[in-house]
């Protein structure tokens, strides 16, 4: 039996969706479509494979409202998040509304192209049709139903080919609100043409009380002999809901490295599925989770080799403190006749407090012969002995501490290859680590 | 019940069962008795008709003579069964299974219309006994030719051993020390009160659909009981039970060892194994106290169905042990190269402090085999540990999956895990799958996973290929030494079978 969701107010908010947009008449019937699965379907229940580690229950008991657009925030208001640590040009919504004023795109580079999905639903509606219509066909998730039957406004990104951008372009989401239970459904779209070079990072953020439900849905499509970074940073407070799905299609010698970094919630998912479609791609997929308090965080990876000569390496770290919980699973398909595929899996998890639950399913399924795969996944505590030593060398507990977790997960943000989003990264870790993870 | 015939003597004359105690004799008697060429069924007398109600459920009690409390326990398990669904979650597809076309007793069966000689029967299977190394007399054995027994009974007297003799021995030494181990239906009979106690206390009549099934309907099987501080002089198995007739289909199997004791029990064998049920459904319960020890050992070969895939059996298995005990340890070592859907989890619930659970295991398909086993290790106790080594080896169009879940809960303090589960792949149709499940609710716990999927590697053979060894002499080596890990935990005997068990099951995947 799955979940039954509050249907009326998901009815009556898309009611009054519809009347408020203009969409051409493919999205609304798409919307129809996928507003109806999900009332038909509800939400998967535990006991459902892919659902196993997450409850939704308390997720599905909220009278979820739509998040109106703010007018105006003063750029003030955005003090503390970071924004301007990286240099490059960047992109903000607030309550899943283009936000002119915060947005800062003058240092785009020619051949980058960085516009909201809603203006480009307005000029050229049927050039989005596809990218948008893709995400369906990834199946009956109920997350990316409720995403297609809502999404108002996201992001258009488009590498020209051959175009190196020098400087990483930022996607930032505000959620900003003083009421409880409001909801976003961001769109992204992210096309990498060939042989062109990138980082995007992808931000989520929350300001001021209440308790918030972010669900996303990105798309990226990695054209032939592209290199794209794309980082998602999740830090949403822990009172808030996420689910962020990213589908990524990677086409012959494409080169695609993700790194998720959460800082958790109230629920908070995080999927990632990559086909890698023509021979040669390979990916890079870097996660780190910190959760304290009642935290929950459940990452959820599939690979799909189905062609031969590519190459995938994952690897997830969690830091799990309080009461929090942190799942993986990672599954890695080798299909029919992807021959010559070599792929490497591996989750750690660092448990510091005596209720903190780490859960781990990586998974190979492999239907070829020819093939080096492997997956590795380790539970444990900090080292006594190592914590000792940094004591006697002078150190407080607390910094002996935070250094031996701080190199646990460098192994993660190493992997990043931008400088700026690199450091950025170590500090947002580290400021987690200061204030609430025990 | 008017068309239920009445019911037999099933006591058996124990002279009957005397085998030799060389290892390669070490073939299971009541595979011979059991063996009908083919999935051809002659409805004797003595079998119930197909259907599964609460009638046939007490009937069988009935015949059987149990208890009142033993067939209410049947009966209970029988009406949670109705409730269940059966499992979909495991990566095996088969055709649905029709329950009342089952026939829930069947008497031993008479060998008198066995083969006459080895000429009857099919040569494919004598050549398989040939590269296993058995002996003629046995492949008479084990092929179901009538009047095998008697002549073996010969050769073995002719031979080191007296068999007789042997199995008297051993009966009286086991008596001697007060180890009880007999069929279950005995036990019910001698032993009700052990029996009662532990019979369902690891794995519930009602923990999952196929266990309650055979919790309703259990045909025998062994029940093995070592008192306090003894510790099982000989290696136990179903062969050395004298009257170890017919297990059918929905074996039992309890195992008991007290305070102190240890005892090692082997169940299976190498040789190919028919039987005309395609459905099994057995349970293991095995029972731990404090610093017992239990190795258990299977060998499992039963049929797998043709090249294309038609026929053999479907084996649902439920198996457990628990480690009540402090300082307690449950070994499972199995090789799994037969049926043709294998469903099997050997678990070990780690509630003493300090207890051990290890399984080792080595699961071959080939052909349109499905295997969809490994392992549960609950960790409960403070500085319990275990082990789990997993060999994979897929052939020709068959998948093969791990799927194990190690958990370790609040309590399991100073906990410790380590997995490795390789998978080896040999041709380009066949699958291999890895599914760890691993839940750790404690700091001081300490968990580790690996698995690797790779093929034979194109050097390694081209070098044994230089040294004169055949290529495929030469991938038998390399899956030899791909599971010597795990060969090194079986009784010795058991573990030069398994080799051989192996290179035979792999025929024809080379190419």
């Amino acid at each position: 039996m799955p979940i039954a969701t509050a249907p009326d107010t998901w009815l009556q908010s898309f009611g009054r969706l519809s009347e408020e947009r203009t969409d051409p008449a493919w999205l609304s019937e798409l919307r129809q479509q996928a507003m109806h699965s999900f009332i038909t379907h509800g939400l998967p229940t535990t006991r459902h494979e892919d659902w196993m580690y997450t409850n939704l229950q308390p997720l599905a008991a909220r009278n979820f409202q739509r998040a109106r657009a703010v007018t105006t925030p003063a750029p003030g208001t955005l003090e503390g998040h970071h924004l301007d640590a990286l240099s490059g040009p960047r992109i903000v919504f607030v309550n899943g509304h283009f936000d002119a004023q915060l947005t800062d795109l003058e240092a785009l580079p020619e051949g980058v192209a960085v516009a909201p999905l809603e203006q480009m639903l307005r000029e050229t509606p049927e050039r989005m049709r596809s990218h948008i219509e893709r995400l369906v066909e990834a199946g009956d998730h109920p997350f990316a139903n409720l995403n297609t039957a809502f999404f108002e406004d996201g992001v258009v990104i488009r590498i020209g080919e051959g175009i190196e951008a020098p400087q990483p372009i930022q996607v930032v989401f505000v959620m900003k609100s003083w009421q409880n239970d409001v909801v976003e459904h961001p769109r992204l779209i992210l096309l990498a043409e060939p042989n062109s070079r990138a980082t995007v990072v992808e931000r989520y953020e929350a300001q001021g009380p209440g308790d918030r439900f972010t669900n996303a849905a990105t798309r990226v499509d990695v054209r032939a002999g592209a290199r794209l970074e794309h980082i998602r940073l999740q830090r949403e407070g822990s009172s808030s809901f996420h689910v962020g799905m990213t589908h990524v299609r990677q086409a012959r010698d494409s080169s695609y490295e993700n790194v998720v970094v959460s800082l958790g919630g109230s629920v908070s998912r995080h999927e990632l599925e990559l086909d890698l479609v023509e021979p040669g791609a390979s990916c890079s997929l870097g996660g780190l989770y910190v959760l304290g308090g009642k935290e929950h965080v459940d990452n959820h990876t599939v690979v799909h080799h189905r062609v031969p000569h590519c190459t995938s390496e994952e690897l997830y770290k969690g830091i799990l403190g309080g009461r929090s919980r942190g799942a993986f699973t990672g599954r890695m398909v080798v299909h029919k006749d992807a021959q010559h595929t070599s792929s490497s899996q591996a989750n750690h998890n660092l448990l510091l407090s005596d209720d903190a639950v780490a859960d781990t399913r990586p998974q190979l399924e492999i239907y070829a012969d020819d093939v080096q795969c492997a997956h590795g996944a380790t539970i444990g505590q900090l080292d006594e002995e190592q914590a000792f030593y940094l004591r006697s060398r002078g150190l407080t507990p607390m910094a002996a501490r935070n250094l031996l977790i701080h190199g646990f997960a460098s192994e993660v943000l190493e992997t990043v290859r931008d400088d700026e989003v690199r450091t950025l990264l170590e500090r947002v870790l580290e400021s987690r680590l200061n204030v609430d993870v025990t | 019940m008017s068309d239920m015939t009445e019911k037999t003597e099933q006591t058996l004359d124990p002279t009957a069962v005397d085998v030799a105690d060389e290892p390669n004799r070490e073939i299971k008697e009541h595979i011979a008795r059991d063996y009908e060429w083919g999935f051809v069924t002659d409805i004797e007398a003595e079998t119930f008709p197909p259907g599964l109600n609460e009638d046939v459920i007490r009937a069988l009690s009935a015949k059987k003579e149990e208890p009142e409390w033993l067939l209410e326990w049947r009966l209970q398990a029988y009406k949670s069964w109705l409730k269940m669904t059966e499992p979909t979650w495991a990566m095996v597809d088969y055709p649905k299974i029709d329950y009342q076309a089952i026939s829930y007793y069947s008497a031993p069966k008479s060998k008198a219309d066995g083969p006459k000689s080895l000429d009857e029967v099919d040569p494919e299977l004598l050549a398989t006994y040939e590269k296993l190394g058995i002996p003629l007399a046995e492949q008479k054995l084990l092929a179901g030719v009538v009047g095998a027994e008697e002549e073996l009974k010969g050769v073995a007297v002719d031979a080191v051993f007296d068999s007789v003799s042997v199995a008297t021995t051993y009966k009286e030494e086991l008596g001697k020390r007060g180890i009880i181990f007999c069929s279950f239906s005995e036990a019910v009979k001698e032993h009700p009160e052990l029996v009662k106690k532990y019979l369902g206390s690891v794995v519930p009549r009602n923990d999952n659909y196929f266990a309650a099934l055979n919790s309703a309907v259990f045909s025998d099987g062994s029940f093995v009981y070592i008192p306090k501080g003894v510790r099982c002089p000989m290696e136990l198995s179903t062969y050395f039970r004298i009257n170890s007739a017919d297990t059918g289909q929905f074996e039992r199997t309890l195992i008991v060892a007290e305070e102190g004791s240890y005892v090692s029990y082997l169940e299976g064998c190498t040789a190919p194994q028919r039987d005309e049920n395609q459905l099994h459904a057995a349970v293991v319960e095995l029972i731990a106290l404090d610093d017992a020890e239990i190795k258990y050992s299977t060998v499992q070969n039963w049929y797998p169905g043709d090249e294309n895939g038609v026929g053999g059996i479907y084996n649902f298995v439920t198996k457990r042990g628990a480690c009540r005990g402090a300082r307690s340890k449950i070994s499972w070592t199995q090789v799994e190269t037969g049926s043709a859907i294998t469903w099997k989890y050997p678990s070990c619930v780690l509630q003493g402090d300090d207890s051990i659970g290890e399984f080792y295991s080595v699961a071959l398909t080939n052909n349109h085999q499905q295997a969809d086993t490994g392992t549960k290790m609950i960790h409960i106790g403070k500085n319990t540990k275990s082990t789990i080594i997993s060999k994979g080896i897929s052939a020709g169009v068959s998948q093969n999956v791990y799927r194990g879940e190690v958990k370790m809960l609040k309590g399991a303090a100073s906990a410790r895990n380590y997995s490795q589960c390789d998978s080896l792949l040999l041709g380009d149709k066949c699958g291999a799958h890895t599914f760890p499940y691993v839940d750790v609710r404690n700091p001081s716990a300490r968990l580790e996973h690996e698995a690797t999927t790779s093929k034979i590697g194109e050097d390694q053979i081209f070098y044994l290929n230089q040294r004169g060894l055949s290529t495929e002499d030469a991938i038998n080596m390399i899956v030899n030494g791909f599971c010597k890990e795990v060969f090194r935990e079986l009784p010795m005997e058991f573990a030069v079978e398994a080799q051989k068990l192996l290179a035979v099951s792999l025929e024809g995947s080379v190419g």
